[in-house]
């Protein structure tokens, strides 16, 4: 009885300490999980945010995609405020900002000569261009942190096709990067980059406006407003006949241009101001 | 002596001394008369030094390194505007200049476009969409989304090309991907080429055995008879067309949202907006968004600040957002509606000098200003559509068509509103509008008071080169966001042009056939510069001629023939106290209110609210009066006669005449 009580008093004893020990264990699951869990959240914000780009090292490609990703966004909305031209002379400034003259004529009642025809076309020479030395650039950087890194790594000549899309902007750069591993050697693909842009859509608008214009001498800005709810088109019309046009996503995209067609003067007025 | 063949040889010296004479005289009269052209006018710039391309310009503004033609480049190869045609993007653009197309690799004609085969526009579906473009555009957006071609030259309107693509069919179709039954809501045209239409609905045994895709019009994706796999319905909502709609979780997308439970998934069947709930504002449990409402789909909010999304139902992300703008007088304007806004009193032949029309726009609750043309060469006009909410307003500028309104000569032609802005005035003594004989061109010019407010047009010259100096640039900002600083009739719904007619000293309508027609908005001048504004404005000048007689009584004492009293025949601009007359104010307001229908010109108040009197100038023997500004008030309309004072004192053969220079006129 004794040895039972005993027991059992050993037993009641042995059964809350092994309850204890149980929550013990459990508190040391949970504390593991929770680690784990952190371990995890960091590893993947480390590869999604912070690491490198996992599928250019596996390639062992240049990590060009998230240099030139930021860049392209940077001259496009830089190309946007110039209409896709770079450097405009013909332009006409309001609030210290030159707006590239698209279309123009210095007579009254007669429409204006279109100057730049192909808004897109412009501007996808424009950004290929001024894109050039930026990826140039980001490439001799990656192939200089790859040499660092004890790769051995040709670099090639850069060829790069941009195109703009109701979806974003498209570019492909073939850089054809030769790295050698224990005596093999292998050819990089090319790299094809795609971001999300309004780019596109903002360019249609804008050439729309600049059919009205042409053949209409002035344009509604609200309809395109109505059609494209996330776009703002704005209208300045000043007192010499000149109108700009702002065309912003409400974002970082602001795409500005100038049009001056069937003026009209004061009164009857002259043929030529 | 000269034989006859010498003779002969001297006649045909003679007659080629002559030719190279009158060649030469021909020569010169042409150099001259060329270079007169080329001075007078301008040349054709290919382009010029500050980088326009094409432009009739003055020969020191082309770029030498280009064409320069001594001619309008209209005549030149080169400059002549035609259509443009991108083959790549299937774009036409008319008025390019020739040089300028083929540099930037389009294909030019001097076609109009609608007369181009390549440029002629149809019908573009693309799926649920459709677009009003060329066919090569259509090609091409066509390859982008990935969709047959399906463009239709019979739509020869793009209100027909949009009822188009409303009217296509939608439903599920169904096919097998990896082995794996699955479906997508689109077109039928979307569903591909090997599409059979049923209205049975087929196991998946039967769609294995025939590998092909399956289009169910009319129904969802979720539909309970398809049993697509893994295709449960409502797990989201996004926008659609400016409205709430659940997608199910293919990603397909589903019926407009409603917070009542089985309503919006109709069975499993496609049903209209309308079916599911009736049109909504601002509304978190009803996706159908009335636009015209000023409502369309936004995202909830989930941010801190907005107290995290709570109240949000699940699943769901979207609701029907009514966006409002105030207007300058505090009435609620919806998304969407634009609206007019004036300097003052507007029509009527009432603008005053240096207003403007103005237009305004809800977008997104911000009020956007959009000037009309300067020198009110546009007027704003506005209507309402009827909506549940009230009217919705619409407003736009359009040219001010006062041009001819001089040159009619009676009421029907002169209030004829399909061809001008006219309105038929009521005749003013001594006014002939449009007879040159009238016009007093001094060649002066008066002054602009608003010039340190509103300073005058940005020559040319500034705006191509870019050099505009500050203080025009901040003049600029003032009239571009309107100034609007005092009363904005019209600004509501409604037509401004009858809200304006109750004030007697302005023009009054006239009803009888004799009349005058002036300009119902009147247009704007520079009068600040020498140029036509003295010459439009001197047309209303006014010249009175009165009859004046004598009346002779005989003294009963004396037998003597003596003036008894002068009598003038019923003159509207003389008013007689005994034997003095004085011009008659009404008579000089309504000659000044006619004076200022004409444009800029006469007196009175200026937008800013600033009297201005030199526009209107009474003379007497070389002597000038001027209106006071206690005289004339538009905003009193009040008219005291004036300093203008005339005492009849000479004769001429029984008659008084007022004579122009000496007599009593009006300057405008």
């Amino acid at each position: 009885m004794v040895y039972k009580n005993m027991n059992q008093k050993r037993g009641s004893r042995g059964d809350s300490s092994q309850i204890l020990s149980n929550l013990g264990k459990r508190g040391q699951v949970t504390i593991f999980i929770i680690i784990a869990i952190l371990i995890v959240g960091i590893i993947l914000f480390y590869y999604f945010y912070l690491g490198p780009n996992w599928s250019s090292l596996t390639s062992k490609q240049p990590a060009l995609d998230r240099c030139i990703q930021k860049e392209l966004n940077t001259q496009i909305n830089k190309l946007s405020l110039t209409a896709g031209v770079v450097n405009p002379t013909f332009t006409s400034m309001y609030l210290d900002e030159n707006y590239t003259f698209v279309c123009y004529t210095n007579e009254y009642y007669k429409p204006c000569a279109v100057q730049y025809p192909f808004l897109k076309d412009s501007f996808e020479k424009a950004l290929t261009a001024s894109m050039k030395p930026i990826i140039q650039n980001c490439y001799d950087n990656a192939i200089n942190d790859l040499n660092s890194r004890g790769e051995e790594v040709i670099a090639g000549t850069i060829k790069t096709t941009l195109s703009i899309n109701p979806d974003g902007v498209r570019m492909i750069i073939d850089a054809p990067t030769v790295t050698k591993t224990d005596g093999a050697s292998a050819i990089s693909k090319p790299i094809e980059i795609n971001i999300y842009s309004n780019i596109y859509t903002i360019i249609m608008i804008a050439n729309s406006i600049l059919q009205f214009e042409s053949s209409y001498g002035d344009s509604d800005v609200s309809s395109f407003m109505f059609y494209y709810p996330d776009l703002t088109v704005q209208k300045i019309r000043r007192d010499d006949n000149v109108k700009l046009y702002i065309i912003t996503d409400k974002k970082d995209i602001k795409y500005r241009f100038a049009s001056r067609s069937y003026a009209w003067p004061p009164g009857y007025g002259n043929a030529f101001n | 002596m000269l034989g006859h063949q010498d003779m002969g040889m001297l006649s045909i010296k003679k007659s080629l001394v002559f030719a190279v004479l009158a060649f030469m005289f021909l020569f010169l009269i042409g150099n001259v008369l060329a270079e007169s052209v080329i001075s007078t006018s301008s040349v054709c710039c290919e382009k010029t030094t500050s980088g326009a391309f094409c432009l009739n310009s003055a020969e020191s503004t082309c770029d030498k390194t280009f064409k320069i033609v001594p001619t309008s480049c209209e005549s030149t190869s080169f400059c002549k505007l035609g259509t443009c045609y991108d083959s790549k993007e299937g774009l036409c653009l008319e008025n390019v200049p020739q040089r300028v197309c083929q540099a930037n690799g389009g294909t030019w004609s001097d076609k109009e476009a609608n007369q181009l085969a390549q440029c002629k526009l149809g019908c573009c579906i693309l799926a649920d969409q459709a677009s009003f473009v060329t066919n090569t555009r259509c090609k091409s957006l066509s390859t982008f989304y990935g969709i047959k071609i399906d463009f239709r030259t019979s739509i020869t309107s793009e209100a027909a090309c949009v009822a188009a693509a409303n009217s296509q069919d939608e439903g599920a179709c169904v096919y097998f991907e990896a082995g794996v039954k699955t479906c997508k809501f689109v077109t039928r045209q979307q569903c591909g080429g090997t599409t059979t239409t049923g209205s049975e609905v087929l196991n998946a045994s039967e769609l294995e055995e025939l590998s092909g895709k399956y289009f169910y019009q009319g129904l969802l994706c979720s539909s309970e008879e398809l049993g697509v796999p893994n295709c449960a319905r409502e797990a989201s909502t996004k926008c659609y067309e400016g409205r709430v709609y659940w997608y199910d979780s293919l990603g397909n997308k589903e019926n407009v949202y409603t917070n009542t439970a089985n309503i919006s998934w109709n069975n499993g069947r496609v049903a209209t907006p309308d079916e599911i709930c009736a049109k909504t504002g601002d509304s978190k449990t009803c996706g159908n968004c009335d636009y015209l409402g000023g409502s369309r789909c936004a995202a909830w909010d989930t941010s801190l600040l907005s107290g995290l999304g709570i109240g949000k139902p699940k699943n769901v992300d979207n609701y029907c957002k009514t966006t409002k703008c105030t207007d300058r007088d505090g009435n609620v304007r919806l998304n969407g509606e634009s609206w007019c806004v004036y300097d003052g009193e507007v029509g009527n032949a009432i603008d005053p000098a240096g207003s403007r029309h103005y237009r305004e726009i809800c977008v997104d609750g911000e009020v956007q200003v959009e000037a009309c043309e300067d020198f009110r060469n546009q007027i704003c006009i506005h209507s309402g559509i009827q909506t549940s909410a009230g009217e919705y307003s619409v407003a736009a500028c359009r040219v001010n068509r006062w041009q001819d309104c001089l040159s009619q000569t009676n009421k029907g032609d002169c209030e004829n509103s399909d061809s001008r802005d006219c309105m038929w005035a009521e005749d003013v003594d001594g006014i002939n509008l449009g007879n040159p004989k009238y016009a007093v061109n001094t060649g002066s010019t008066f002054t602009n008071p608003n010039s340190q407010v509103s300073s005058s047009s940005s020559s040319a010259s500034t705006v191509t080169q870019g050099l505009q100096a500050t203080s025009q640039l901040v003049s600029a900002v003032g009239g571009i966001t309107g100034k609007a600083i005092q009363t904005t009739i019209g600004s509501g719904v409604g037509g401004w042009e009858e809200n304006t007619l109750s004030n007697a000293w302005k023009i009054n309508r006239s009803t009888v056939e004799n009349g005058i027609c002036v300009p119902l908005v009147s247009p704007g001048l520079d009068f600040w510069q020498s140029g036509s504004s003295t010459q439009v404005c001197a047309q209303a000048s006014a010249t009175c001629t009165v009859e004046i007689t004598k009346v002779y009584k005989k003294n009963i004492i004396t037998g003597q023939k003596e003036l008894d009293e002068i009598k003038a025949r019923d003159n509207e601009c003389l008013t007689q106290t005994g034997n003095t007359f004085n011009v008659s104010p009404q008579w000089a307001a309504k000659a000044n209110a006619v004076c200022s229908a004409m444009g800029d010109c006469g007196a009175g108040f200026n937008f800013n609210e600033m009297f201005v009197n030199d526009g209107y100038e009474w003379k007497y023997k070389n002597a000038s009066y001027y209106f006071l500004e206690s005289d004339l008030g538009f905003l009193s309309q009040k008219l005291n006669p004036g300093t203008g004072e005339v005492v009849l004192d000479y004769v001429i053969n029984d008659k008084y005449q007022l004579k122009q220079g000496e007599e009593v006129y009006v300057k405008a």
